[in-house]
């Protein structure tokens, strides 16, 4: 009985474990791409989210409004930025880049 | 019972609302022309600037950043916070001076993720010249000032009488209209004047603050605002080759009004 449970558990886990990399890595991607087809249209944009590799850091990619991609992550158990200064950020870089 | 509890809650949610604001009796917007390189007229930019003035403080702040403050007061996510602020214009002037009735003024900064501030008493000393101009309807007088490292003129209007002007400049006998340095890389004019109530939020400021001794502490938080994300523990990834053009470009723009 507790070589099946354990046989259980193990599966979940080899499971999820393969999801989080097949699924969320291709999302990444995506979204980036997604970004960059918006940025053509518009200004700046970005997108915030948890980074695939290390799920306790957050990562925001940004897209300057002269077309810079780049990414600011930080550990969230370490800082914990408020989201006012997080835009202030990203438009301070908006503005060294492209102003 | 219940409804006077209400009552009394809704009534108390009113008033603490307002007594985290501070009342203005005065609008006035500058434009503000300046030069971010010395030595290119090219990176000369104009935005505009507020000058709010009540009975105990006086307020100046760039139009553009009143503006995205004040969204971000209310917004708690940063997606949505990011959306709506991406429709408004960017401001280029991102410092605040908060001026009390008895000299002190209280500059901020925001330079990386950190709000600074450097409090400071100045008095200024105007020397009066012969000459007017007139400005729109009012008629000015002249004065000239020696201002951290620079030479100014200022046309004022006694016609106005609010002692006051942009930044940090007050202290003659009616309202500043218009005011520049000799090489006219910092450059106020007036556009408009509105006496009218204002109620601005301005508590805010107390979030983050680092406060600085002077100015000069300042210029060095400003020259090394990358390394102090990174010492934060802020991981930027950019280009190796843009990132070398940033430190190139924020070497260039020091051209601030306080010459240190």
């Amino acid at each position: 009985m507790k070589k099946i449970l354990l046989s259980f558990v193990f599966c979940f886990l080899a499971t999820f474990a393969f999801a989080s990399n097949s699924v969320e890595k291709p999302l990444l991607q995506t979204k980036i791409s997604q970004i960059q087809g918006v940025d053509n249209q518009n200004s700046s944009l970005f997108q915030s989210e948890k980074n695939i590799e290390n799920l306790e850091r957050q990562t925001i990619v940004f897209i300057l409004s002269c077309g810079i991609v780049g990414t600011i992550s930080w550990d969230d158990t370490q800082i914990n930025p408020t989201p006012a200064q997080l835009v202030w950020l990203v438009l301070a870089l908006d503005d060294i880049f492209c102003g | 019972m219940k409804h006077f509890i209400f009552i009394l809650n809704t009534l108390f949610v009113y008033f603490y609302s307002f007594s985290q604001t501070t009342k203005f009796d005065y609008k006035i917007s500058y434009n503000y022309r300046f030069q971010e390189d010395k030595k290119d007229t090219n990176s000369r930019r104009t935005e505009e600037t507020l000058l709010f003035v009540g009975k105990e403080i006086s307020y100046f702040v760039s139009a553009k950043k009143l503006a995205i403050d004040t969204i971000l007061q209310k917004e708690t996510n940063f997606i949505s916070a990011m959306g709506r602020v991406n429709s408004l214009p960017k401001p280029k002037v991102n410092f605040e001076v908060v001026k009390n009735r008895d000299s002190k003024n209280s500059y901020f900064e925001l330079v990386g993720l950190s709000l600074y501030k450097v409090s400071s008493q100045e008095i200024i000393d105007w020397k009066f010249e012969e000459g007017t101009k007139q400005i729109g309807k009012y008629t000015c007088k002249k004065a000239r000032t020696t201002f951290a490292g620079r030479n100014y003129t200022a046309w004022y209007s006694e016609e106005i009488p609010l002692s006051e002007g942009p930044y940090k400049f007050r202290g003659l006998p009616g309202l500043i209209l218009e005011m520049y340095d000799d090489r006219q890389e910092h450059y106020f004019s007036l556009l408009s004047l509105e006496k009218k109530t204002y109620f601005l939020d301005l508590t805010h400021k107390q979030d983050q603050i680092v406060e600085l001794k002077n100015m000069q502490e300042l210029e060095q938080v400003r020259a090394n605002r990358l390394e102090n994300l990174k010492s934060a523990g802020f991981d930027i990834k950019l280009d190796p080759q843009k990132e070398k053009e940033l430190k190139e470009k924020m070497r260039k723009k020091q051209n601030h009004i306080e010459m240190l």
